[in-house]
């Protein structure tokens, strides 16, 4: 069996059980964590295809940053363990709905895209001048990201400002009974400033 | 088999390696060690004490403001790791379209700076 091929099923493979782990465990913890090693799988099925960098991306991003963002989701609602017996059968027509959507997408990308070109057994050209041509995938795309799509990555950073003005607004809660150390307040208090006698006994 | 395969193919013998060694660690250690299960070892241990509460506490909201401020770092790192890449052979617009996009992140920055999101009182 040839090895891409044999990698594509078990990537495939993993991603599909660690996917049907997610939304049938009960622990909402377990499940983020099985929804992290449906990104790892994700990104590996994405290295099988080529680009590289997006795979990479898609770990950095995806684990290392929104996984840990679901998980503090999960501990911050304070979930207790409990068997909810919800009647699924209200579920029913929207499940099948969903699940004729994505099945047909699915096979019309699989039949038309060929993706990873696992039906056919004949073999296929390998221009090693395209390979080897000393442009990676990480040159391809920053040749065109700055510059031709430049409205795009400025676009794509008025969004991250967007979030990050917004994350600010909607979670700082600033206290004003904190105690903070300020430093020049306290390098500029002297002895004389602070030190206070008091008569306690009058003589007599 | 495309090129980039042969150049990932230690990764994959790493991962191999790797999960073998911990499943044979895991398994050895759960079937070599002596299994007598009591009420006493397998409860929680708090120092000594019975368990006070759940151990599944909600936290403070700050956490995931700076797990998202991370991100938002993140994020600008990695597009300036392929504009790094190329910088040599794009044109003079390039390089300052990410500038003015390092601007717009510097304003989320200094408001952020001002704004006391750093801050852990």
């Amino acid at each position: 069996m040839n090895i891409d091929i044999f990698l594509f099923y078990l990537f495939s493979i993993f991603a599909l059980i660690s996917s049907l782990m997610v939304i049938g465990l009960t622990n909402a913890v377990h499940s983020v964590l099985f929804l992290i090693l449906v990104f790892c799988n994700v990104a590996g099925l994405l290295l099988l295809l080529g680009p590289e960098f997006f795979s990479f991306m898609l770990i950095i991003v995806y684990v290392g940053a929104i996984a840990v963002l679901f998980l503090f989701v999960v501990m911050m609602l304070n979930i207790k363990l409990k068997s909810t017996n919800i009647s699924f059968s209200s579920l029913w027509p929207i499940g099948i709905l969903t699940f004729v959507i994505l099945l047909s997408q699915f096979f019309s990308s699989f039949y038309e895209l060929d993706l990873v070109k696992f039906q056919g057994k004949e073999l296929f050209f390998i221009s090693w001048a395209n390979e080897n041509s000393n442009l990676t995938n990480i040159k391809v795309i920053g040749k065109v990201l700055y510059t031709h799509f430049n409205l795009l990555f400025l676009i794509c950073g008025l969004i991250l400002l967007v979030a990050m003005i917004g994350v600010i607004v909607l979670t700082m809660h600033q206290r004003v009974d904190v105690k903070k150390q300020q430093i020049a307040l306290q390098l500029a208090r002297t002895a004389p400033n602070v030190i206070k006698f008091i008569i306690l006994r009058r003589k007599r | 088999m495309k090129l980039i395969f042969t150049e990932y193919s230690a990764i994959l013998i790493f991962f191999a390696i790797s999960s073998l060694l911990s499943s044979v660690i895991f398994l050895l250690s759960y079937f070599l060690i002596p299994q007598k299960p009591d009420q006493e070892k397998v409860s929680a241990y708090e120092c000594g004490f019975n368990p006070f509460d759940d151990a599944r506490a909600t936290f403070d909201i700050r956490f995931y403001l700076v797990a998202i401020l991370f991100l938002i770092f993140d994020l600008e790192i990695s597009f300036l790791f392929p504009w790094s890449l190329v910088l040599g052979e794009i044109s003079i617009i390039g390089f300052w379209s990410m500038i003015v996009f390092l601007v717009i992140l510097t304003i989320g920055f200094i408001y952020e700076w001002y704004k006391g999101a750093l801050e852990w009182e």
